[in-house]
């Protein structure tokens, strides 16, 4: 019985060892370059200003996702939008204002890595929102299994 | 029996705790900074770069008769108590006036009608924070019957912002 028993052991041992961990990565190409809304066609809102020169790679065991969300609030009458390039299969939900609520920002990812996929900032004020000094925030990129 | 009760009670928690080890991968984060500002900005535009205005009649007794034209013009600042002020590049011939109007956006304060000179008189103030299109802007070329007859000419009138705080 007790050799049974050890067996039964061993068993479970190996079942453990042997099932692996996810190795699921979400890699960031760095940081955008600084957003200055700072031109308006006059009788306009202040243009919007654009930053495309960041991407992401994105490597994946099983269908996952991507949200996206602000750590801290932005200054009143600003709004900062991100959209992340879909890997092949993927769904990408375009560009999406953020809060500090997490939001879908890439859905349904195949199983895979996939790498330079473009990250989209744009950063709008409204003529409330008055001069704003140079300022950062953060914003965080999470995956998870979908 | 009781030994095999025994060992079968040994292997529960080892199990329960590799099943623990090894399951499912966590959410994984990536955090990228974004650096921003806003800067002071203040922009006014007309509906048109050129206006023409003859005086050429009267009514008997009375001085010419004023010649107008409408056009409009808009703002956009993101400051409070901005300003709009005008004023030509020399001055108008001896007996010719030349005159203009502009609405005033919401809160603001226009200056009426305003003989335009070679120094900047203001025209529009109290301008705060806002973007209006299609305000009036009304030209008026007035002259004397002391003025003569006076030969086709330019003047570049300039029309300018200055941000408030």
């Amino acid at each position: 019985m007790w050799k049974l028993t050890g067996l039964a052991v061993m068993a479970v041992l190996q079942l453990g060892l042997s099932s692996g961990s996810a190795v699921e990565t979400l890699t960031l190409s760095g940081n955008p370059l600084s957003l200055m809304v700072s031109t308006a066609l006059a009788g306009l809102q202040p243009d919007a200003v654009l930053d495309q020169a960041t991407t992401y790679d994105v490597s994946v065991t099983q269908t996952s996702q991507i949200a996206v969300q602000l750590t801290s609030s932005l200054p009143s009458g600003l709004t900062l939008r991100v959209r992340m390039d879909a890997p092949a299969g993927a769904v990408s939900a375009g560009y999406v204002s953020l809060t500090t609520t997490a939001q879908d920002l890439v859905t349904s990812i195949p199983s895979g890595s996939y790498s330079e996929l473009t990250v989209s900032y744009e950063i709008s004020g409204t003529v409330s929102a008055s001069v704003v000094a140079l300022n950062t925030v953060d914003v965080d990129f999470t995956l998870t299994a979908q | 029996m009781q030994h095999t009760m025994k060992g079968v009670r040994s292997i529960l928690p080892i199990a329960a705790l590799l099943l623990g080890l090894v399951e499912g991968a966590s959410a994984q984060t990536a955090t990228s900074t974004v650096t921003y500002e806003v800067t002071a900005i203040n922009e006014i535009s007309l509906s048109s770069s050129t206006v023409s205005l003859t005086v050429n009649a009267a009514t008997a007794g009375s001085a010419p008769t004023a010649a107008t034209v409408a056009q409009t013009w808009a703002v956009t600042t993101n400051q409070t108590a901005a300003k709009v002020t005008g004023a030509i590049n020399t001055a108008m011939p001896s007996g010719l006036t030349l005159s203009v109007t502009l609405g005033n956006p919401a809160s603001a304060t226009s200056a009426g009608k305003k003989a335009l000179t070679a120094i900047a008189v203001d025209l529009v103030t109290g301008i705060t924070k806002l973007n209006e299109s299609g305000l009036s802007l009304d030209w008026e070329l007035g002259a004397t019957a002391a003025a003569g007859v006076v030969a086709s000419a330019n003047k570049t009138a300039t029309f300018t912002i200055t941000g408030g705080i």
